[in-house]
Protein backbone atom coordinates (compact mmCIF):
# COMPACT_ATOMS: atom_id res chain seq x y z
CA UNK A 1 0.00 0.00 0.00
CA UNK A 2 1.34 3.41 -1.01
CA UNK A 3 1.77 6.05 1.63
CA UNK A 4 -0.63 8.98 1.54
CA UNK A 5 0.35 12.64 1.42
CA UNK A 6 -0.69 13.07 5.06
CA UNK A 7 1.48 10.11 6.15
CA UNK A 8 4.46 11.37 4.18
CA UNK A 9 3.96 14.86 5.60
CA UNK A 10 4.04 13.51 9.17
CA UNK A 11 7.22 11.55 8.50
CA UNK A 12 8.91 14.51 6.85
CA UNK A 13 7.89 16.73 9.73
CA UNK A 14 9.15 14.31 12.37
CA UNK A 15 12.35 13.77 10.42
CA UNK A 16 11.93 9.99 10.12
CA UNK A 17 11.96 10.59 6.35
CA UNK A 18 14.02 13.15 4.46
CA UNK A 19 12.94 14.94 1.29
CA UNK A 20 16.02 13.56 -0.52
CA UNK A 21 15.17 9.99 0.46
CA UNK A 22 11.59 10.44 -0.70
CA UNK A 23 12.69 11.82 -4.08
CA UNK A 24 15.35 9.13 -4.45
CA UNK A 25 12.74 6.46 -3.71
CA UNK A 26 10.42 7.90 -6.36
CA UNK A 27 13.25 7.97 -8.91
CA UNK A 28 14.10 4.34 -8.07
CA UNK A 29 10.51 3.18 -8.62
CA UNK A 30 10.44 5.07 -11.92
CA UNK A 31 13.67 3.42 -13.02
CA UNK A 32 12.30 -0.04 -12.17
CA UNK A 33 8.94 0.28 -13.87
CA UNK A 34 9.13 2.95 -16.52
CA UNK A 35 10.39 0.78 -19.41
CA UNK A 36 7.24 -1.29 -19.04
CA UNK A 37 4.70 1.47 -18.37
CA UNK A 38 5.95 4.57 -20.18
CA UNK A 39 3.99 6.97 -18.01
CA UNK A 40 6.56 9.74 -18.42
CA UNK A 41 8.02 11.84 -21.20
CA UNK A 42 10.97 12.77 -19.01
CA UNK A 43 12.07 14.06 -15.64
CA UNK A 44 12.46 17.78 -14.97
CA UNK A 45 16.01 19.12 -14.88
CA UNK A 46 18.20 18.32 -11.87
CA UNK A 47 18.56 22.07 -11.37
CA UNK A 48 14.82 22.40 -10.79
CA UNK A 49 14.48 19.23 -8.70
CA UNK A 50 17.46 20.16 -6.52
CA UNK A 51 16.21 23.72 -6.05
CA UNK A 52 12.83 22.41 -4.88
CA UNK A 53 14.45 19.88 -2.51
CA UNK A 54 16.51 22.71 -1.02
CA UNK A 55 13.42 24.88 -0.68
CA UNK A 56 11.43 22.08 0.96
CA UNK A 57 14.19 21.39 3.47
CA UNK A 58 14.37 25.05 4.40
CA UNK A 59 10.59 25.16 4.86
CA UNK A 60 10.72 22.18 7.22
CA UNK A 61 13.66 23.73 9.06
CA UNK A 62 11.97 27.09 9.62
CA UNK A 63 8.55 25.52 10.26
CA UNK A 64 6.78 27.06 7.26
CA UNK A 65 6.21 23.66 5.62
CA UNK A 66 2.69 22.92 4.38
CA UNK A 67 0.99 19.63 3.52
CA UNK A 68 2.51 19.54 0.02
CA UNK A 69 6.05 20.60 0.97
CA UNK A 70 8.54 17.95 -0.17
CA UNK A 71 5.83 15.88 -1.89
CA UNK A 72 6.88 14.67 -5.36
CA UNK A 73 4.51 15.50 -8.24
CA UNK A 74 4.16 14.43 -11.84
CA UNK A 75 2.59 17.04 -14.17
CA UNK A 76 0.77 16.36 -17.39
CA UNK A 77 3.00 17.63 -20.17
CA UNK A 78 0.59 20.41 -21.16
CA UNK A 79 1.52 22.42 -18.04
CA UNK A 80 4.21 25.02 -18.49
CA UNK A 81 7.23 24.98 -16.17
CA UNK A 82 9.69 27.76 -16.90
CA UNK A 83 12.80 26.64 -18.77
CA UNK A 84 11.61 23.00 -18.96
CA UNK A 85 10.42 21.00 -21.95
CA UNK A 86 6.65 21.02 -22.50
CA UNK A 87 5.57 18.96 -25.51
CA UNK A 88 1.82 18.50 -25.07
CA UNK A 89 2.47 14.96 -26.32
CA UNK A 90 3.00 16.44 -29.79
CA UNK A 91 5.85 16.38 -32.29
CA UNK A 92 5.14 20.00 -33.08
CA UNK A 93 6.49 20.96 -29.62
CA UNK A 94 9.18 18.29 -29.39
CA UNK A 95 11.90 20.78 -28.47
CA UNK A 96 9.77 23.51 -26.92
CA UNK A 97 10.86 24.98 -23.59
CA UNK A 98 8.26 26.87 -21.59
CA UNK A 99 9.01 30.55 -21.21
CA UNK A 100 7.07 31.04 -17.96
CA UNK A 101 5.44 29.13 -15.08
CA UNK A 102 1.72 28.40 -15.16
CA UNK A 103 -0.20 29.72 -12.14
CA UNK A 104 -0.70 26.25 -10.64
CA UNK A 105 2.95 25.40 -11.25
CA UNK A 106 4.05 28.59 -9.56
CA UNK A 107 1.81 27.87 -6.59
CA UNK A 108 3.16 24.36 -6.10
CA UNK A 109 6.74 25.62 -6.44
CA UNK A 110 6.01 28.14 -3.67
CA UNK A 111 4.66 25.34 -1.48
CA UNK A 112 7.97 23.49 -1.82
CA UNK A 113 6.47 20.60 -3.79
CA UNK A 114 8.97 18.56 -5.80
CA UNK A 115 8.27 18.84 -9.53
CA UNK A 116 9.60 15.47 -10.62
CA UNK A 117 8.56 14.71 -14.17
CA UNK A 118 6.36 15.22 -17.19
CA UNK A 119 3.50 12.79 -17.80
CA UNK A 120 2.73 11.21 -21.14
CA UNK A 121 -0.59 12.26 -22.70
CA UNK A 122 -2.62 12.03 -25.88
CA UNK A 123 -1.42 14.71 -28.27
CA UNK A 124 -2.76 18.06 -27.01
CA UNK A 125 -5.07 16.06 -24.69
CA UNK A 126 -7.07 14.62 -27.60
CA UNK A 127 -7.81 11.00 -26.89
CA UNK A 128 -9.04 8.46 -24.36
CA UNK A 129 -6.16 6.00 -24.21
CA UNK A 130 -2.84 7.94 -24.46
CA UNK A 131 -2.31 6.04 -27.73
CA UNK A 132 -2.44 9.39 -29.57
CA UNK A 133 0.77 10.52 -27.88
CA UNK A 134 3.46 11.19 -30.48
CA UNK A 135 5.82 9.42 -28.06
CA UNK A 136 4.04 6.07 -27.76
CA UNK A 137 1.24 4.81 -25.50
CA UNK A 138 1.24 4.55 -21.69
CA UNK A 139 0.45 1.04 -20.45
CA UNK A 140 -1.93 0.24 -17.63
CA UNK A 141 0.00 -0.70 -14.46
CA UNK A 142 -2.67 -3.34 -13.67
CA UNK A 143 -2.17 -5.07 -17.05
CA UNK A 144 0.41 -3.77 -19.49
CA UNK A 145 -1.44 -5.18 -22.51
CA UNK A 146 -4.14 -2.60 -21.75
CA UNK A 147 -4.35 1.17 -22.04
CA UNK A 148 -4.03 3.52 -19.07
CA UNK A 149 -6.89 5.63 -20.42
CA UNK A 150 -6.51 9.23 -21.48
CA UNK A 151 -5.80 11.80 -22.20
CA UNK A 152 -4.02 12.14 -18.80
CA UNK A 153 -2.92 8.49 -18.94
CA UNK A 154 0.63 9.21 -17.78
CA UNK A 155 -0.56 11.17 -14.74
CA UNK A 156 -2.94 8.35 -13.71
CA UNK A 157 -0.40 5.59 -14.30
CA UNK A 158 2.30 7.50 -12.35
CA UNK A 159 0.14 7.38 -9.23
CA UNK A 160 -1.14 3.86 -9.88
CA UNK A 161 2.40 2.49 -10.39
CA UNK A 162 3.58 4.17 -7.19
CA UNK A 163 5.96 6.70 -8.74
CA UNK A 164 4.37 9.56 -6.81
CA UNK A 165 1.48 9.94 -4.35
CA UNK A 166 -0.20 12.69 -6.42
CA UNK A 167 -0.14 14.13 -9.93
CA UNK A 168 -1.88 16.74 -12.04
CA UNK A 169 -3.84 16.27 -15.23
CA UNK A 170 -6.38 18.17 -17.28
CA UNK A 171 -9.94 17.17 -18.07
CA UNK A 172 -11.82 18.43 -21.13
CA UNK A 173 -14.26 15.53 -21.58
CA UNK A 174 -13.11 12.97 -19.03
CA UNK A 175 -9.34 13.11 -19.38
CA UNK A 176 -8.77 12.90 -15.62
CA UNK A 177 -11.65 10.67 -14.49
CA UNK A 178 -11.46 8.07 -17.25
CA UNK A 179 -7.72 7.26 -16.82
CA UNK A 180 -8.18 7.40 -13.03
CA UNK A 181 -10.91 4.76 -13.42
CA UNK A 182 -8.80 2.58 -15.71
CA UNK A 183 -5.78 2.79 -13.39
CA UNK A 184 -7.70 2.38 -10.11
CA UNK A 185 -6.90 5.77 -8.56
CA UNK A 186 -8.96 8.78 -7.47
CA UNK A 187 -9.30 11.60 -10.03
CA UNK A 188 -11.04 14.96 -9.69
CA UNK A 189 -12.45 17.18 -12.43
CA UNK A 190 -12.87 20.59 -10.83
CA UNK A 191 -15.64 23.15 -11.32
CA UNK A 192 -15.15 25.24 -14.47
CA UNK A 193 -13.33 28.34 -13.24
CA UNK A 194 -12.06 26.78 -10.01
CA UNK A 195 -8.43 26.26 -11.01
CA UNK A 196 -6.44 28.73 -13.10
CA UNK A 197 -5.52 27.64 -16.61
CA UNK A 198 -2.85 30.26 -17.09
CA UNK A 199 0.12 28.32 -18.43
CA UNK A 200 -1.83 25.30 -19.64
CA UNK A 201 -1.99 24.46 -23.34
CA UNK A 202 -5.54 25.24 -24.43
CA UNK A 203 -7.67 22.58 -26.08
CA UNK A 204 -11.39 23.30 -25.61
CA UNK A 205 -11.36 26.51 -23.62
CA UNK A 206 -15.00 26.36 -22.52
CA UNK A 207 -14.41 22.85 -21.14
CA UNK A 208 -10.77 22.46 -19.96
CA UNK A 209 -10.00 22.19 -16.26
CA UNK A 210 -6.94 21.10 -14.27
CA UNK A 211 -7.34 18.60 -11.46
CA UNK A 212 -5.45 16.17 -9.23
CA UNK A 213 -4.96 12.40 -9.09
CA UNK A 214 -4.21 10.54 -5.85
CA UNK A 215 -4.49 7.17 -4.17
CA UNK A 216 -7.23 8.44 -1.84
CA UNK A 217 -9.80 11.23 -1.57
CA UNK A 218 -7.87 13.00 1.22
CA UNK A 219 -4.82 13.45 -1.02
CA UNK A 220 -6.88 14.76 -3.92
CA UNK A 221 -8.57 17.19 -1.54
CA UNK A 222 -5.22 18.36 -0.15
CA UNK A 223 -4.05 19.26 -3.66
CA UNK A 224 -7.39 20.81 -4.64
CA UNK A 225 -7.31 23.08 -1.58
CA UNK A 226 -3.95 24.47 -2.69
CA UNK A 227 -4.56 24.89 -6.43
CA UNK A 228 -8.06 26.37 -6.39
CA UNK A 229 -8.03 30.13 -6.00
CA UNK A 230 -8.95 33.16 -8.04
CA UNK A 231 -6.33 34.19 -10.60
CA UNK A 232 -6.35 37.53 -12.45
CA UNK A 233 -4.26 35.91 -15.21
CA UNK A 234 -7.14 33.61 -16.21
CA UNK A 235 -10.18 35.52 -17.42
CA UNK A 236 -12.48 32.56 -16.64
CA UNK A 237 -11.22 32.16 -13.06
CA UNK A 238 -14.08 32.39 -10.54
CA UNK A 239 -13.82 35.31 -8.12
CA UNK A 240 -13.26 34.32 -4.46
CA UNK A 241 -16.79 35.33 -3.49
CA UNK A 242 -18.32 33.01 -6.12
CA UNK A 243 -16.70 29.82 -4.88
CA UNK A 244 -18.87 28.81 -1.97
CA UNK A 245 -21.48 26.12 -1.74
CA UNK A 246 -23.47 26.22 1.45
CA UNK A 247 -26.65 24.20 0.93
CA UNK A 248 -27.06 21.46 3.58
CA UNK A 249 -26.59 17.85 2.45
CA UNK A 250 -29.70 15.76 1.83
CA UNK A 251 -27.88 12.41 1.72
CA UNK A 252 -29.68 11.61 -1.55
CA UNK A 253 -27.90 10.18 -4.60
CA UNK A 254 -29.51 10.62 -8.03
CA UNK A 255 -29.10 7.86 -10.63
CA UNK A 256 -29.99 8.60 -14.28
CA UNK A 257 -31.06 5.00 -14.73
CA UNK A 258 -31.82 4.83 -18.47
CA UNK A 259 -28.60 6.69 -19.29
CA UNK A 260 -26.52 4.36 -17.12
CA UNK A 261 -28.14 1.22 -18.50
CA UNK A 262 -27.70 2.11 -22.16
CA UNK A 263 -26.35 -0.21 -24.82
CA UNK A 264 -22.59 -0.71 -24.74
CA UNK A 265 -22.24 -0.62 -20.97
CA UNK A 266 -20.48 -3.75 -19.74
CA UNK A 267 -22.57 -6.14 -17.58
CA UNK A 268 -19.90 -6.47 -14.92
CA UNK A 269 -19.56 -2.68 -14.74
CA UNK A 270 -23.32 -2.34 -14.21
CA UNK A 271 -23.38 -5.08 -11.56
CA UNK A 272 -20.53 -3.40 -9.69
CA UNK A 273 -22.26 -0.01 -9.96
CA UNK A 274 -25.50 -1.41 -8.53
CA UNK A 275 -23.62 -3.17 -5.74
CA UNK A 276 -21.87 0.10 -4.83
CA UNK A 277 -25.25 1.85 -4.70
CA UNK A 278 -26.62 -0.88 -2.41
CA UNK A 279 -23.65 -0.49 -0.11
CA UNK A 280 -24.14 3.26 -0.01
CA UNK A 281 -27.79 2.67 0.81
CA UNK A 282 -26.75 0.46 3.73
CA UNK A 283 -24.44 3.24 4.84
CA UNK A 284 -27.45 5.55 5.17
CA UNK A 285 -27.78 7.21 1.76
CA UNK A 286 -31.02 7.31 -0.25
CA UNK A 287 -30.85 6.28 -3.90
CA UNK A 288 -33.27 8.06 -6.20
CA UNK A 289 -33.83 7.46 -9.90
CA UNK A 290 -33.68 10.72 -11.84
CA UNK A 291 -34.03 11.61 -15.48
CA UNK A 292 -31.83 14.25 -17.04
CA UNK A 293 -33.38 15.23 -20.38
CA UNK A 294 -30.99 15.26 -23.35
CA UNK A 295 -28.08 13.80 -21.33
CA UNK A 296 -27.68 11.12 -24.03
CA UNK A 297 -26.95 13.96 -26.49
CA UNK A 298 -24.01 15.28 -24.46
CA UNK A 299 -21.38 13.34 -26.43
CA UNK A 300 -22.65 14.85 -29.69
CA UNK A 301 -22.65 18.32 -28.18
CA UNK A 302 -19.09 17.68 -27.05
CA UNK A 303 -17.88 16.52 -30.45
CA UNK A 304 -19.17 19.75 -31.96
CA UNK A 305 -18.13 22.36 -29.38
CA UNK A 306 -14.74 20.84 -28.54
CA UNK A 307 -13.43 20.50 -32.15
CA UNK A 308 -14.71 24.02 -32.87
CA UNK A 309 -12.55 25.33 -30.03
CA UNK A 310 -9.66 23.05 -30.98
CA UNK A 311 -9.60 24.40 -34.52
CA UNK A 312 -9.30 27.94 -33.15
CA UNK A 313 -6.87 27.18 -30.30
CA UNK A 314 -4.48 25.17 -32.44
CA UNK A 315 -4.27 27.85 -35.11
CA UNK A 316 -1.38 29.20 -33.02
CA UNK A 317 0.91 26.38 -34.15
CA UNK A 318 2.15 28.07 -37.27
CA UNK A 319 5.79 27.02 -37.40
CA UNK A 320 6.84 30.65 -37.10
CA UNK A 321 6.98 31.73 -33.47
CA UNK A 322 7.86 28.43 -31.76
CA UNK A 323 7.77 24.70 -32.28
CA UNK A 324 8.44 22.58 -35.32
CA UNK A 325 9.04 24.55 -38.50
CA UNK A 326 9.19 23.01 -41.95
CA UNK A 327 9.91 25.83 -44.35
CA UNK A 328 7.94 25.93 -47.62
CA UNK A 329 9.00 28.13 -50.48
CA UNK A 330 6.47 30.73 -49.33
CA UNK A 331 5.09 31.52 -45.86
CA UNK A 332 1.71 30.00 -46.58
CA UNK A 333 3.26 26.73 -47.72
CA UNK A 334 5.29 26.74 -44.52
CA UNK A 335 2.04 26.64 -42.51
CA UNK A 336 0.87 23.57 -44.42
CA UNK A 337 4.21 21.80 -44.17
CA UNK A 338 4.75 22.51 -40.47
CA UNK A 339 1.20 21.66 -39.34
CA UNK A 340 1.02 18.53 -41.47
CA UNK A 341 4.39 17.27 -40.22
CA UNK A 342 3.78 18.28 -36.60
CA UNK A 343 0.20 17.15 -35.90
CA UNK A 344 -0.92 13.53 -35.55
CA UNK A 345 -4.05 12.00 -37.09
CA UNK A 346 -6.51 12.70 -34.27
CA UNK A 347 -5.45 16.33 -33.93
CA UNK A 348 -5.78 16.90 -37.67
CA UNK A 349 -9.16 15.15 -37.66
CA UNK A 350 -10.47 17.40 -34.88
CA UNK A 351 -9.13 20.57 -36.48
CA UNK A 352 -10.89 19.65 -39.74
CA UNK A 353 -14.07 18.74 -37.87
CA UNK A 354 -14.00 22.03 -35.98
CA UNK A 355 -13.38 23.99 -39.15
CA UNK A 356 -16.41 22.25 -40.68
CA UNK A 357 -18.88 22.90 -37.84
CA UNK A 358 -17.84 26.55 -37.75
CA UNK A 359 -18.09 27.05 -41.51
CA UNK A 360 -20.84 29.42 -42.62
CA UNK A 361 -23.12 26.82 -44.19
CA UNK A 362 -23.13 24.51 -41.14
CA UNK A 363 -22.68 26.89 -38.22
CA UNK A 364 -26.37 26.95 -37.31
CA UNK A 365 -26.97 23.24 -37.77
CA UNK A 366 -24.02 22.20 -35.61
CA UNK A 367 -22.41 24.87 -33.48
CA UNK A 368 -25.48 26.90 -32.57
CA UNK A 369 -27.58 23.80 -32.04
CA UNK A 370 -24.91 22.29 -29.78
CA UNK A 371 -24.86 25.46 -27.70
CA UNK A 372 -28.64 25.31 -27.35
CA UNK A 373 -28.49 21.72 -26.10
CA UNK A 374 -25.65 22.72 -23.77
CA UNK A 375 -27.87 25.41 -22.22
CA UNK A 376 -30.68 22.88 -21.88
CA UNK A 377 -28.34 20.46 -20.11
CA UNK A 378 -27.19 23.13 -17.65
CA UNK A 379 -30.85 23.79 -16.76
CA UNK A 380 -31.56 20.08 -16.42
CA UNK A 381 -28.63 19.48 -14.09
CA UNK A 382 -29.62 22.47 -11.95
CA UNK A 383 -33.16 21.09 -11.73
CA UNK A 384 -31.97 17.63 -10.67
CA UNK A 385 -29.58 19.11 -8.09
CA UNK A 386 -32.59 20.64 -6.34
CA UNK A 387 -33.52 17.09 -5.33
CA UNK A 388 -30.19 15.31 -4.87
CA UNK A 389 -26.68 16.05 -3.55
CA UNK A 390 -24.87 14.16 -6.28
CA UNK A 391 -25.57 12.27 -9.48
CA UNK A 392 -23.86 8.88 -9.70
CA UNK A 393 -22.81 6.91 -12.80
CA UNK A 394 -20.08 4.39 -13.51
CA UNK A 395 -17.06 6.48 -14.59
CA UNK A 396 -16.60 4.42 -17.75
CA UNK A 397 -18.81 1.98 -19.70
CA UNK A 398 -16.10 -0.71 -19.57
CA UNK A 399 -12.90 -1.37 -17.65
CA UNK A 400 -9.54 -0.71 -19.39
CA UNK A 401 -9.49 -1.92 -22.99
CA UNK A 402 -6.61 -3.50 -24.89
CA UNK A 403 -3.88 -1.42 -26.52
CA UNK A 404 -4.86 -1.09 -30.20
CA UNK A 405 -8.46 -2.22 -29.62
CA UNK A 406 -10.09 1.11 -30.51
CA UNK A 407 -7.29 3.11 -32.11
CA UNK A 408 -8.50 2.42 -35.67
CA UNK A 409 -12.04 3.69 -35.04
CA UNK A 410 -12.31 7.20 -33.57
CA UNK A 411 -16.04 6.99 -32.85
CA UNK A 412 -15.68 3.84 -30.71
CA UNK A 413 -12.89 5.61 -28.81
CA UNK A 414 -15.13 8.65 -28.23
CA UNK A 415 -17.79 6.41 -26.65
CA UNK A 416 -15.35 5.56 -23.83
CA UNK A 417 -16.16 9.04 -22.46
CA UNK A 418 -19.94 8.72 -22.60
CA UNK A 419 -20.40 9.15 -18.80
CA UNK A 420 -17.74 11.79 -18.23
CA UNK A 421 -18.47 14.24 -21.07
CA UNK A 422 -21.80 15.68 -19.76
CA UNK A 423 -19.94 17.03 -16.70
CA UNK A 424 -17.66 19.24 -18.81
CA UNK A 425 -20.55 20.47 -20.94
CA UNK A 426 -22.33 21.65 -17.78
CA UNK A 427 -19.13 22.85 -16.04
CA UNK A 428 -19.77 21.05 -12.75
CA UNK A 429 -17.19 19.10 -10.72
CA UNK A 430 -16.99 15.30 -10.59
CA UNK A 431 -14.82 12.67 -8.95
CA UNK A 432 -13.93 9.11 -9.89
CA UNK A 433 -13.56 6.60 -7.03
CA UNK A 434 -12.26 3.01 -7.42
CA UNK A 435 -14.85 0.38 -6.49
CA UNK A 436 -13.11 -2.98 -6.67
CA UNK A 437 -11.96 -5.12 -9.59
CA UNK A 438 -13.53 -7.14 -12.39
CA UNK A 439 -12.93 -10.78 -13.38
CA UNK A 440 -9.76 -9.73 -15.24
CA UNK A 441 -8.49 -7.99 -12.11
CA UNK A 442 -9.04 -4.55 -13.65
CA UNK A 443 -10.33 -1.63 -11.56
CA UNK A 444 -13.99 -0.55 -11.53
CA UNK A 445 -14.94 3.02 -10.69
CA UNK A 446 -17.91 5.15 -9.73
CA UNK A 447 -18.34 8.78 -10.70
CA UNK A 448 -20.06 11.32 -8.44
CA UNK A 449 -21.16 14.60 -10.02
CA UNK A 450 -21.94 17.62 -7.80
CA UNK A 451 -23.35 21.10 -8.45
CA UNK A 452 -21.01 24.00 -9.32
CA UNK A 453 -18.48 24.57 -6.51
CA UNK A 454 -19.59 21.33 -4.85
CA UNK A 455 -16.10 19.78 -4.57
CA UNK A 456 -16.50 19.36 -0.81
CA UNK A 457 -19.67 17.33 -1.41
CA UNK A 458 -17.64 15.10 -3.71
CA UNK A 459 -15.00 14.58 -1.03
CA UNK A 460 -17.66 13.67 1.54
CA UNK A 461 -19.33 11.19 -0.80
CA UNK A 462 -15.97 9.97 -2.09
CA UNK A 463 -14.80 9.13 1.41
CA UNK A 464 -18.08 7.38 2.19
CA UNK A 465 -17.65 5.17 -0.89
CA UNK A 466 -13.92 4.68 -0.34
CA UNK A 467 -14.60 3.21 3.10
CA UNK A 468 -16.70 0.46 1.49
CA UNK A 469 -13.80 -0.84 -0.67
CA UNK B 1 -25.71 17.03 -45.48
CA UNK B 2 -23.40 14.49 -47.07
CA UNK B 3 -19.76 15.17 -46.40
CA UNK B 4 -17.87 14.86 -49.67
CA UNK B 5 -14.28 14.66 -50.81
CA UNK B 6 -14.67 18.21 -52.09
CA UNK B 7 -15.62 19.35 -48.58
CA UNK B 8 -12.51 17.66 -47.23
CA UNK B 9 -10.27 19.40 -49.77
CA UNK B 10 -11.86 22.73 -49.01
CA UNK B 11 -11.50 22.30 -45.23
CA UNK B 12 -7.89 21.24 -45.42
CA UNK B 13 -7.16 24.44 -47.33
CA UNK B 14 -8.97 26.52 -44.70
CA UNK B 15 -7.29 24.74 -41.78
CA UNK B 16 -3.82 24.80 -43.38
CA UNK B 17 -3.49 21.04 -43.11
CA UNK B 18 -2.59 18.71 -45.94
CA UNK B 19 -4.47 15.44 -46.22
CA UNK B 20 -2.28 13.18 -48.35
CA UNK B 21 -3.96 11.28 -51.20
CA UNK B 22 -3.37 7.92 -49.49
CA UNK B 23 -5.03 9.20 -46.27
CA UNK B 24 -8.10 10.66 -47.94
CA UNK B 25 -10.46 7.68 -47.91
CA UNK B 26 -9.87 6.93 -44.22
CA UNK B 27 -10.22 10.59 -43.22
CA UNK B 28 -13.37 10.93 -45.31
CA UNK B 29 -14.86 7.82 -43.72
CA UNK B 30 -13.99 9.01 -40.17
CA UNK B 31 -15.44 12.46 -40.77
CA UNK B 32 -18.64 11.01 -42.22
CA UNK B 33 -19.08 8.63 -39.31
CA UNK B 34 -18.44 11.32 -36.67
CA UNK B 35 -20.69 13.88 -38.39
CA UNK B 36 -23.35 11.19 -38.80
CA UNK B 37 -23.24 10.55 -35.07
CA UNK B 38 -23.31 14.18 -33.90
CA UNK B 39 -26.11 15.07 -36.32
CA UNK B 40 -28.50 13.46 -33.83
CA UNK B 41 -28.63 16.79 -32.02
CA UNK B 42 -30.77 18.10 -34.85
CA UNK B 43 -33.58 15.99 -33.39
CA UNK B 44 -33.63 18.24 -30.32
CA UNK B 45 -36.14 21.03 -30.65
CA UNK B 46 -37.25 23.83 -28.40
CA UNK B 47 -35.53 26.78 -26.90
CA UNK B 48 -34.13 27.75 -23.58
CA UNK B 49 -34.06 31.07 -21.91
CA UNK B 50 -30.41 31.99 -21.58
CA UNK B 51 -29.47 32.97 -18.09
CA UNK B 52 -26.75 35.47 -17.38
CA UNK B 53 -23.75 33.24 -16.87
CA UNK B 54 -21.98 33.29 -13.53
CA UNK B 55 -18.65 33.50 -15.26
CA UNK B 56 -17.59 36.95 -16.36
CA UNK B 57 -14.61 38.06 -18.28
CA UNK B 58 -12.07 39.65 -16.02
CA UNK B 59 -10.20 42.59 -17.37
CA UNK B 60 -7.21 44.37 -15.96
CA UNK B 61 -6.18 47.95 -16.53
CA UNK B 62 -4.22 48.41 -19.71
CA UNK B 63 -0.94 49.21 -18.05
CA UNK B 64 2.55 47.91 -18.65
CA UNK B 65 3.21 45.13 -16.14
CA UNK B 66 6.81 44.34 -16.92
CA UNK B 67 9.90 46.00 -18.24
CA UNK B 68 10.09 46.26 -22.03
CA UNK B 69 12.34 43.55 -23.42
CA UNK B 70 12.51 41.52 -20.21
CA UNK B 71 11.05 38.40 -21.88
CA UNK B 72 12.32 39.00 -25.41
CA UNK B 73 15.37 36.77 -25.21
CA UNK B 74 13.52 33.77 -23.76
CA UNK B 75 10.65 34.09 -26.21
CA UNK B 76 12.86 34.52 -29.27
CA UNK B 77 14.97 31.54 -28.19
CA UNK B 78 11.97 29.34 -29.05
CA UNK B 79 11.46 30.83 -32.51
CA UNK B 80 12.67 28.68 -35.41
CA UNK B 81 14.40 31.60 -37.16
CA UNK B 82 15.33 35.05 -35.91
CA UNK B 83 17.36 38.03 -37.02
CA UNK B 84 18.35 40.74 -34.59
CA UNK B 85 15.33 41.00 -32.31
CA UNK B 86 12.84 39.83 -34.93
CA UNK B 87 11.18 36.56 -35.85
CA UNK B 88 12.27 35.77 -39.37
CA UNK B 89 9.73 34.43 -41.90
CA UNK B 90 9.76 33.40 -45.49
CA UNK B 91 8.50 35.84 -48.08
CA UNK B 92 4.72 35.92 -48.24
CA UNK B 93 4.32 36.31 -52.01
CA UNK B 94 6.42 34.86 -54.71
Amino acid sequence: MQKTVAQLHEELKKGTLTVEALVLGAKKTIKEKESEIHALLGLYSDTLIDAQIKKAKEMFANKTATMLTGIPFIFKDNLLVQGELATGGSKILENYHAVYDGTVVKKLKEQGAILLGRANMDEFAMGSSTENSAYGPTKNPHDTTRVAGGSSGGSAASVSAGYVPVSLGSDTGGSIRQPAAFCGVVGLKTTYGAVSRFGVMAMGSSLDQIGPFGTCVDDVEAVFDVISFSDPLDSTSLPENARTYDKPLKKIIGVPRSFVEQKGVDKEVLANFNESLKNLEKAGYTIKDVSVNHIEKALSVYYILMPAEVSSNLARYDGIRYGLSVPGDTSIKGYFESRTAGFGDEVRRRILLGTYVLSSGYYDAYYNKANLVKDMLVKEFNRVFEEVDVIATPTTPTTAFKVGEKSHDPLSMYLADIFTVPVNIVGVPAISIPTGKDSNNLPFSMQFIAPHNGEKILFTYGRALERLY
Amino acid sequence: MAFTEKDLDNLSQLARITVKPEEKQKMLHDMQSILGYVSEINAVSGSVEREIPELRNVFRDDIITHETGSNTKAVLAEAPATEDNYVKVNQVFK
